[in-house]
């Protein structure tokens, strides 16, 4: 059962073959929707037939706008949009420069503000159920601790609460917007960051006893993309194998 | 819609309107279902609209209190005879029995006290450690609770929302005890249209509503294609996870 079909949909962070954005894109596409794919640059061999990238920076918010509005002519519309660029890095308190704290909001949590704020026109006029799905992280929920240092966590609890205010915002437009929290997903952003020791140590740690894949979390993102979540709003659905039950 | 084809589905309180929505959602994606409820005309009712919308779909409707160990035992015994094993538990069954929906703590029955927490936990109970051995050993399982998103704590519904906390409590134990094998989750619904909505007062509706962010209670249906995808392969990462189904009316919100 193609669960987006005729759908039109937007998925930042794609350009990276092995990413969660990528994963996402191919799957909305596998179930029947148009797909934009944003990102500032696309890897050689990333985007496969039926993706459309569209190379924009999403910490610009004027450049947002323009793709939003290109991407929404294109498709005849827009029913999805999935707030997945983001950046990562593990600085420690003392060494953080507030220009790299300040990049890091910019990008994850000011980008995915930027991009629903362009988006929100196109998705009121969805006649299929517009939905919006973030992504957030497990370092928002327990501070970090893993790849992503305190900025990192400070912008996906960020991102997290703007999903739950977007969602109270938007409701009545019959908006839905949710977010996932993904643990350790293996992708390049986590590629040769475990040895194989740390690896065997956390998997012992994980209930399901492995990191994710993209396709883990892509398949959840499907889910809140689709209407079979037509009544979920203002959720954050874990994906992380049961590595932090809260 | 072969989501989940050649997997068997156990729904408890399968007459009701969530409980029969699930099952027909459920053999829509392929499963075969085991479904029991303690009306034996409900039972038959969902089971005839499940033969009406799946023809394909082998059902074993098997009338039970699946509050009482032994009665539990015999729905798993014909289920697991005639089926061949259980692959997906969904525990439905619960409620507010009482004649009124809110009655303030200080006039609570013990009686109501201990049949309210027999019904939202003890099927469950049951069900768990009489399906979940056979899901260990075959290394594969999953397991959907129902609770609800008072379980963060009601006026007026103290007994319902502390059994339903210990639904959500339960999910995470046993999603740590069964882990890796068994996927164990928890779906929290907010106002959905069934029976106990039509005997909400004006009053109490609209007060639900007012923090209902989509402004409507939620249809069976939606409810059901939450317990198809924490069912299925899309949720594989996904566990001790309580997920309000309730259009944005939650307790994190």
């Amino acid at each position: 059962m193609k669960l987006l079909e005729g759908h039109k949909a937007i998925v930042t962070g794609g350009g990276h073959p092995l990413g969660i954005g990528q994963a996402t894109a191919r799957l909305f596409v596998e179930h029947g929707a148009q797909v934009v794919v944003l990102d500032r640059e696309f890897m050689p061999g990333a985007l496969p037939d039926g993706q459309h990238p569209m190379t924009v920076d999403v910490s610009d918010a004027d450049a947002c706008r323009v793709a939003l509005a290109t991407a929404a002519e294109l498709m005849g519309g827009l029913d999805v949009v999935v707030n997945n660029a983001g950046i990562v890095a593990a600085t420690r308190i003392p060494q953080l420069s507030p220009a790299e704290f300040a990049r890091m909001l910019e990008v994850n949590l000011i980008g995915t503000f930027n991009v629903t704020q362009a988006a929100l026109p196109f998705l009121q006029r969805s006649d299929k159920g517009a939905a919006i799905v973030n992504v957030g992280s497990i370092a928002a929920q327990r501070g970090g601790g893993l790849l992503g240092g305190s900025h990192y966590a400070a912008a996906k609890g960020g991102v997290i609460s703007f999903t739950k205010a977007t969602a109270r915002e938007c409701g009545s437009l019959g908006i839905r917007a949710n977010a996932v929290a993904p643990g350790i997903i293996e992708t390049g952003m986590t590629a040769g960051k475990y040895d194989a020791e740390r690896t065997r140590a956390i998997c012992e740690t994980i209930p399901l006893g492995r990191f994710g894949t993209a396709l883990d979390v892509a398949r959840v993102i499907l889910f809140l993309a689709s209407p079979m979540s037509s009544y979920l709003t203002g959720a954050v659905i874990d994906v992380n194998g049961g590595y932090h039950i809260h | 819609m072969t989501r989940l084809a050649r997997r068997v589905a156990l729904v408890t309180g399968a007459g009701g309107p969530m409980g029969r929505a699930i099952a027909l959602k459920l053999a829509c994606e392929g499963a075969h279902l085991v479904l029991t409820d303690i009306s034996g005309n409900r039972l038959a009712g969902a089971a005839e609209a499940v033969a009406e919308a799946a023809p394909a779909c082998r059902v074993v409707a098997h009338r039970a209190n699946a509050m009482d160990r032994g009665e539990a035992g015999a729905v798993v015994a014909r289920g697991i005879e005639e089926l061949g094993a259980i692959d997906i538990l969904v525990n439905v069954v619960g409620g507010i029995k009482s004649a009124s929906l809110y009655t303030p703590f200080l006039e609570l029955g013990e009686a109501q006290w201990d049949s309210t927490f027999a019904l939202n936990l003890k099927p469950g109970f049951h069900l768990v450690q009489l399906v979940a051995p056979g899901m260990l050993e075959r290394r594969r399982g999953r397991i959907v609770n129902v609770a609800s998103v008072v379980f963060a704590g009601e006026p007026g519904q103290t007994d319902y929302a502390a059994a339903k906390a210990a639904v959500a409590s339960l999910t995470r134990s046993l999603a740590m005890e069964f882990a890796p094998h068994i996927n164990v989750n928890c779906i929290a619904p907010g106002m959905i249209q069934t029976s106990v909505v039509e005997r909400l007062t004006d009053e109490d509706r609209s007060r639900f509503l007012d923090k209902c962010l989509l402004k409507r209670p939620g249809m069976p249906e939606e409810i059901a294609d939450v317990v198809a995808f924490l069912s299925g392969d899309e949720s594989s990462f996904i566990t001790g996870e309580i997920l309000a189904v309730s259009g944005g009316n939650h307790p994190s919100l």
